[in-house]
């Protein structure tokens, strides 16, 4: 993320003491009480001895426990359930949590949400062989909900495991950002998403649902998500194109006329494209780190040759 | 044909033989003399779709089919599905005509990429079928569907459709996962009656093209 954005900058600010006061914000100052962290429009974010306050055209209008993000254009103000307010000029949205992205990149590609119809059990699920993926599930179980899930070992497969947490809270918050029903449907929550958010989410799809490949000599890099959701795959090239300017085709798999027709693939087309996915996104899926890191390796012994 | 959703990663997949089993029972009958279990996915690493499906004469050993493919398709598994059969309609592991022994696939996937290859030589743009000519290398990415006719111990056969992109060593991956479930009795592959290309675009050292295939048969 660029524009001088970091994380615990308020903290450091504090320990500063030297937020960039102009005389009228003084005086809003002494008026308020609190001492004004930054200005954006007509919002301005108030430190207060119970936390941040928020305040359009000087009305209170909110209060948040802590300042995740503060810089020039923005601030992020954490919200419960993994959630945070983004404050812009312009106006305020919801966003995802990096940890809350991840969770629902990785529900929608090899995870479930169970809701029986009778509203008694709710589970959160998400199924790998790759431990990073289910450690990583874990984690952001913990981090968005304070849930920790169980593992649990397929009696069939030795090397699969499953993550599941009972919570009719989860369930029914990672439905709303998600939409997902079986493994048809789901949506990518794209309002929810600034860049952070986006590259989270496509860093854990894609190691669920996706594929980054290196062939050297035949083929060289590949990088593919798939799914039976077509809609699902155009938000994600919509969320490549839009934040990361990566182009990709969708590719209908039955064109093949095969029994495991109806998945679609979305192809990142073009070699810089590829570079620029495996540069700026990448996978949270160890094999695909190391297919990147063979490609790089490659790539850097043939410049170093053209040098 | 009658199809029953078993299984969608909406629950644990070591519930599925229960509720397969249930459904084939309460199903079988009159207009019911055979069924399938139908298990697809992908493999992300290798990139391929694959479909399995398999026969049961009876309702009593769908539990067992599905806690077979479970243990032995490729993961992730994304839908297990149950597919019921009156005895007048073909299903597609009997229209299947596969009696290749194995050891053509090699020199039968090379024919078609000989094939696919000079299709893509004739239809690339002129810029790049110059550079081609003049020696650059022509990098082909299509895919390409394989069936295997696959025996199973106890009788009972399996259809492993396989649609994956093609890629240097693919035979031997796909056989050995085929050879898991059973003995291999016989293949299918692509048919190429021509192709579209896709995409294509000059690389620091090739030509790349991404090709689609079409089949033969398709009108």
């Amino acid at each position: 993320m660029g524009g001088g954005r970091r994380e615990n900058q308020v903290d450091q600010r504090f320990d500063q003491g030297t937020p960039e006061w102009t005389g009228e914000k003084e005086k809003e100052d002494c008026e308020a009480g609190g001492e004004l962290l930054a200005s954006y429009g007509p919002y301005g974010l108030w430190r207060k001895e119970e936390g941040i306050e928020l305040r359009k055209d000087g009305e209170i209008i909110g209060a948040y426990s802590k300042v995740v993000v503060l810089d020039d254009n923005r601030a992020l103000l954490k919200l419960d359930k993994g959630m945070l307010l983004e404050v812009e000029p312009e106006g305020l949205r919801e966003l995802l949590t990096k940890e809350k992205s991840i969770l629902v990149g990785l529900v929608e590609s090899d995870g479930s949400l169970t809701r029986d119809l009778e509203g008694k059990h709710y589970y959160v699920r998400f199924g790998s062989e790759s431990d990073e993926l289910l450690d990583l599930f874990r984690d952001c179980m913990v981090d968005t909900y304070g849930l920790t899930p169980g593992k649990y070992q397929s009696r069939r497969r030795k090397h699969f495991f499953e993550m599941i947490k009972g919570s009719k809270e989860a369930v029914e918050d990672i439905m709303e950002y998600a939409n997902k029903h079986g493994s048809g449907y789901w949506e990518v929550p794209a309002k929810y998403m600034d860049k952070e958010a986006a590259r989270a989410y496509l860093k854990a799809f894609m190691g669920g649902d996706g594929s980054v490949a290196y062939y050297p000599g035949r083929g060289g890099l590949k990088v593919r998500f798939f799914s039976k959701n077509r809609e699902g795959l155009e938000g994600i090239q919509d969320l490549l194109e839009e934040h990361f300017d990566i182009a990709s085709k969708m590719y209908p798999r039955d064109r093949q006329k095969s029994l495991e027709s109806g998945k679609n693939e979305l192809r990142v087309c073009r070699e810089e494209n590829m570079i620029r996915y495996i540069t700026e996104v990448g996978s949270f899926k160890k094999s695909h780190q190391d297919a990147i890191e063979r490609f790089n390796k490659d790539r850097e012994e043939r410049f170093g040759d053209r040098e | 044909m009658i199809t029953y959703d078993v299984w969608q990663e909406d629950r644990t997949i070591d519930e599925a033989p229960k509720i397969a089993a249930r459904k084939a029972r309460e199903l079988w009958g009159r207009d019911v003399s055979k069924g399938f279990v139908f298990v697809s996915g992908f493999n992300t690493d290798e990139i391929y779709g694959y479909a399995l499906y398999a026969s049961c004469d009876k309702p009593k050993d769908i539990g067992k089919t599905v806690e077979f493919l479970v243990a032995k398709a490729p993961i992730p598994i994304k839908e297990i599905k149950l597919l019921l059969y009156s005895a007048k309609e073909e299903s597609p592991l009997e229209s299947m005509k596969a009696t290749s022994s194995l050891a053509r696939l090699k020199s039968d996937l090379d024919s078609l990429d000989k094939k696919v290859r000079g299709l893509v030589l004739e239809r690339l743009d002129p810029p790049f079928r110059d550079k081609v000519s003049a020696g650059k290398r022509l990098d082909v990415e299509y895919d390409v569907g394989l069936r295997f006719l696959i025996a199973r111990h106890d009788g009972s056969r399996v259809l492993l459709d396989i649609t994956a992109a093609f890629i240097q060593g693919m035979e031997d991956r796909t056989i050995t996962l085929a050879k898991e479930i059973g003995e291999v009795r016989g293949y299918e592959i692509s048919t190429v009656e021509d192709i579209e290309i896709d995409d294509q675009e000059e690389t620091h050292d090739a030509i790349s093209v991404f090709a689609v295939i079409i089949p033969s048969n398709q009108s």
